[in-house]
């Protein structure tokens, strides 16, 4: 397979420095073509591990009343926020057997694009091995993951289904496929990541480009000879490209690849984005909406591009709610609801909205019984997937009762999923337009379960 | 211009080598885009006699060079002055030399610096500024150097708003690790697990006991990171850190579920000193903040609490039964590897061979470590950590001397270690750290943001990386090596990482930012200006500091080149010279040469 990342990157060098962003973009817009078939997928990680027991909130009376007595502790204390009392919740929709839902006020504008049949709820979903429920739990009579309840181990076998070491995860295997299929004219911006190098992403052939909330950056004085040489310039690109010939240790090469294809993927991104077509929707000024209107500006440039599929990963943190969790989990969910609820319409803005998906992921989900003002690590946990092409306004998979001891409860509250990481991601990649084959290739673990368990999420 | 006549032969003889390198290059060529594992040869010192007990035969008085490679994983990098110390004294004297020395406590620094200010400074900046002073000036060094190891086993972060609004507690928590560095293991996890900052991080101050009337349990969280992260791991190992295995070949787990539910009862009944219990203030006294969480015997949980296959007894509770639940992590024979393992990749190799491994954590079993002169380290008690740094710094895997060094040896240079090197070289302006710590912050505030990282504020307790990280198809994943550092080493961090040495390389004295708040970290460059006229001895000296004497000649060249892109006139001499040194400054710092350390 040609590396098309280090052809572009040779041939973006070769230009030579001052060439300018104009001749640069000239090259990508030859190759840019319409591409009306263009499908991105944007993955809102919440680290730490949502509390899908206190976001998908039981409705009806008798499920409301059952879920209050067990989270009486935390629920008085919101009643100095917003309270999370029965009349002050957000009605959404019921489930096969007749229990109603609700969201907390904080999560408003997700219930308003519910209501609108733009974002589905998937109920208890989690990392698994095989189907499991609480007597196979305890007499280890099923197969689980290794390391529930850990945060990095349950992040790793969320996105690459391996509790640790450096694994492709399932967004990055999905840019592998598309990469070798020639999808995108320039590899380089394939999977794009905000803030950090994230397992999702990382890919055997694909490697994602990260920036942060502020854009791709720009080697300040490569080109400003002002530090009183006006061969410095060219001396310091030098160094950085690193001129040395051969470099006998590991960690040096390693780093030298690094900056040289930062130099060139940033070179890149920048020139694209100083060139206009920037959405206008207003974003909320919190990091998560920052990052997502950086995603947006890219959308915005998907055919200069020339890309016909990307895969998007945003990271939020802070919802590893041990303690204070009326006050921090109200916030993280307001600051979600809203920058999702942007993000959407800029997409409505620029015509995508049918070809974005946007979904959460997690941790885990938490344990029902509370330890004061907080809850601790559980294992299942409640998503969204917002989109055009989502069938919204619907609840997909169960959302097992508030009580102890049921048979999905594998202590305290911590939900056995009923759904897989797989099935999930096999749904989405699906809609992204990979085959069953791929998907097989992409998730081996998939064959334990119904693969179409989720075929009624999207339209 | 004689100087420029003087440069000409290292440009030819630079040349030359260039010409002879890039013959080799054909051999190796294949090396960056081959597919296939890459040969790397055996990291590990092979040996007739057992390597673990032989100490290594080293230069009684180590040569400059050899001071500089030392003193990159033994300090914040090497001066002039620490390379003639070390040569001078020689590894055991420079070693006891550095554990002898008093510790300069960020707690005290801070309070007489409270004093006399009107404003009462809980900002956590504040005892990051002094932090970041004994990093850059400090004497004791080793003890800095092995704290911020520690800091990033032992994690807590600003990242964090409580810990971020409680910089007393902050300040206290530095000095407990400041403390333990050359104290035990098992002392400094009690201080740990005491400390309300670490309770407050990891949400166990104001745990209690189970309430069944509310199905509320205790608080689960510090007991199962102190045992994931800060003693045991996830999976059982073998004395050298390597993984145990089972009869199918599968890894071990050291603990379930119902380990972590019965350990988070031992954690119950903690609160602030001096405050009634679980009533959450805002408003916490100095003196709450630096002392010992304090137990509160009705609010610990009842029972036995058994976990790790040992059991507390019932009548065994509260400060009693902390001690227990500690002396039973500590004594569990994963501790040593666990913890030898972390601390080594965080001063001399990201890939310590499994000989390597065990060899320091010996030294933490025997609580001593017995240099070739005969000197001893450590007191001899099981976790006295004085040893596991000298353990550390003197394996021979580390201390090789072979013509042909381990191409799989070294890491890359955490940010923060590159720019404290850089201002110990630079010699920054440091008289404002002791007048007021406030004026270091401008610096200090953003570096998790601009250099990439900033002490104490890594974004989670699972610290800045991944211990195992690689990235994918990196040579160092075809060698199935690991790059921890790497995780953070993005395609963004890189520039701004380029960029924010460039501001403070740069910078000049008297220079304010956007408020006309001063700029503190300004480098003197007294001794780099007094060489600026003269490109090869500018160049050597770089090259000694930045580079252990291993600098590339292509480095070297363009460096050189710089110097010499500005021309030295009569009239402003003075100028020009510093301008020299500082670009050569930027280059040195943001080349391989100094970033990895081999």
């Amino acid at each position: 397979m040609i590396d098309r990342r280090k052809f572009l990157a040779g041939s973006l060098s070769a230009l030579g420095a001052g060439a300018g962003f104009a001749t640069n973009l000239a090259s990508l817009n030859a190759f840019a073509q319409a591409a009306p078939d263009y499908k991105a997928l944007v993955c809102v990680f919440l680290y730490g591990g949502l509390d899908g027991h206190d976001t998908i909130l039981p409705y009806d009376v008798p499920s409301n009343t059952q879920y209050e007595a067990i989270r009486a502790p935390l629920l008085s204390m919101y009643d100095s926020f917003s309270p999370r009392t029965r009349n002050n919740l957000i009605k959404i929709g019921a489930i096969s057997d007749g229990r109603e839902f609700a969201m907390p006020r904080e999560l408003t504008e997700l219930s308003e694009l519910y209501s609108r049949g733009k974002l589905a709820v998937v109920g208890n979903l989690g990392p698994l091995i095989e189907p499991i429920n609480r007597i196979q739990f305890r007499d280890r009579s099923a197969l689980r993951p290794k390391q529930l309840f850990s945060h990095n181990s349950q992040q790793s076998t969320w996105m690459t289904s391996q509790p640790t070491g450096s694994n492709p995860g399932w967004g990055g295997k999905f840019g592998d496929i598309l990469a070798a299929a020639g999808e995108n004219v320039d590899a380089s911006f394939t999977t794009v990541s905000l803030d950090r190098d994230a397992a999702f992403l990382r890919g055997m052939s694909t490697t994602p480009f990260i920036m942060t909330k502020d854009g791709p950056r720009t080697v300040n004085a490569l080109n400003r000879p002002n530090l009183g040489s006006a061969d410095f310039g060219d001396i310091y690109e030098r160094v950085l490209r690193d001129s040395a010939v051969r470099r006998a240790n590991v960690f040096e090469n390693d780093f030298v690849d690094v900056m040289k294809s930062s130099l060139d993927s940033n070179e890149t991104m920048n020139s694209l984005l100083e060139a206009p077509g920037d959405p206008i929707t207003v974003f909320p000024s919190t990091k998560l909406g920052s990052e997502l209107q950086m995603i947006s500006k890219v959308l915005a440039r998907r055919n200069q591009i020339g890309a016909k599929r990307q895969i998007f990963f945003v990271p939020v943190d802070g919802f590893d709610t041990h303690s204070q969790q009326p006050e921090k989990l109200a916030r993280r969910q307001n600051e979600l609801s809203v920058a999702l609820s942007a993000f959407y319409s800029s997409l409505e803005e620029l015509g995508l909205e049918n070809q974005v998906t946007t979904f959460t992921g997690s941790d885990f989900g938490r344990a029902l019984g509370v330890n004061g003002d907080g809850t601790d690590h559980g294992w299942g946990g409640h998503h969204f997937v917002l989109g055009g092409a989502v069938k919204g306004g619907q609840i997909l998979g169960d959302i097992p009762v508030s009580e102890f001891g049921h048979d999905l409860d594998s202590g305290r509250g911590r939900l056995i999923p009923q759904l897989s990481v797989d099935q999930y991601a096999s749904a989405l990649g699906r809609w992204f337009g990979l085959s069953d084959s791929d998907l097989d290739e992409v998730m081996p673990g998939l064959s334990n379960f119904d693969r179409g368990a989720l075929s009624s999420l999207f339209l | 211009m004689p100087r420029v006549l003087e440069f000409r032969p290292l440009f030819l003889t630079l040349a030359l080598s260039l010409v002879l390198t890039a013959c080799v290059e054909v051999e190796e060529a294949q090396l960056p885009g081959s597919p296939a594992p890459i040969s790397t040869g055996s990291p590990n010192p092979t040996g007739d006699s057992d390597p673990g007990d032989a100490q290594p035969e080293v230069n009684a008085k180590p040569s400059p060079e050899e001071s500089s490679r030392f003193l990159m994983a033994a300090s914040f990098g090497p001066t002039l002055d620490s390379i003639e110390d070390l040569t001078e004294l020689g590894y055991s004297g420079w070693v006891t030399k550095q554990i002898d020395l008093p510790m300069r406590s960020i707690v005290d620094a801070s309070w007489s610096q409270l004093e006399p200010l009107s404003f009462q400074v809980s900002e956590h900046t504040h005892p990051l500024s002094y932090f970041y002073s004994n990093a850059i000036e400090g004497e004791d060094q080793l003890r800095m150097r092995a704290t911020y190891a520690l800091s990033q086993v032992l994690v807590v972060s600003t990242a964090d708003e409580d810990v971020a609004s409680n910089g007393e507690g902050l300040a206290r928590y530095m000095d407990i690790l400041q403390e333990g560095a050359f104290g035990n293991y098992r002392q400094l996890l009690e201080e740990v697990t005491y400390s309300p900052t670490m309770g407050t991080y990891l949400t166990y101050i104001g745990s209690k006991k189970a309430d069944e009337t509310m199905g509320a349990a205790p608080d689960e969280n510090y007991a199962r990171e102190i045992l994931q992260l800060f003693s045991i791991g996830l999976v059982e190992l073998n004395p050298d850190g390597s993984p145990k295995l089972n009869e199918l070949g599968q890894t071990i787990e050291t603990y379930t579920n119902a380990d972590i539910m019965e350990l988070s009862k031992v954690f119950t009944g903690l609160w602030w000193e001096g405050l009634p219990f679980g009533r959450d203030t805002k408003e916490r006294s100095q003196s709450a903040q630096i002392s010992r969480m304090v137990m509160h015997l009705e609010q610990h949980s009842e029972g036995p609490k058994k976990f790790l296959g040992r059991s507390i007894p019932e009548d065994v509770r509260g400060d009693e039964a902390i001690s227990m639940a500690l002396d039973i992590i500590f004594e569990h024979p994963n501790t040593a590897p666990f913890v030898s393992k972390r601390l080594i990749q965080r001063l001399t190799t990201s890939n310590p061979s499994a000989e390597y491994v065990r060899r320091v954590s010996n030294a933490f079993e025997s609580g001593e470590y017995t240099f070739s002169d005969g000197t001893v380290v450590g007191s001899g008690n099981r976790g006295d950590l004085s040893p596991v740094w000298a353990a550390i710094l003197m394996d021979p895997e580390f201390l090789q001397s072979e013509a042909e060094p381990d191409i799989t040896f070294g890491k890359l240079k955490e940010p923060f270690v590159r720019f404290v090197h850089w201002a110990r070289v630079a010699d920054v302006f440091g008289g404002h750290f002791k007048k007021d710590g406030r004026t270091i912050d401008t610096v200090v505030r953003d570096h998790h943001l601009n250099l990439g990282q900033r002490p104490f504020t890594s974004p989670s307790v699972f610290n800045f990386y991944d211990a195992d990280y690689v990235r994918i198809g990196s040579m160092a994943d075809r060698a199935q090596l690991v790059a921890p550092e790497m995780e953070i080493t993005t395609t963004s961090a890189v520039i701004e990482y380029a960029n924010h040495m460039r501001r403070v390389v740069f910078r000049d004295s008297g220079a304010t930012g956007h408020f006309g708040d001063p700029l503190d970290i300004v480098g003197r460059y007294s001794y780099e200006i007094d060489l600026a006229d003269d490109t090869q001895a500018l160049v050597d000296h770089l090259d000694l500091l930045f580079a252990a004497g291993e600098m590339s000649l292509e480095t070297r060249y363009e460096i050189g080149m710089a110097i010499e892109s500005i021309q030295l006139s009569d009239s402003e001499t003075g100028e020009q010279l510093r301008d020299r040194v500082q670009l050569a400054m930027l280059l040195a710092v943001v080349s391989p040469d100094f970033i990895v350390q081999r």
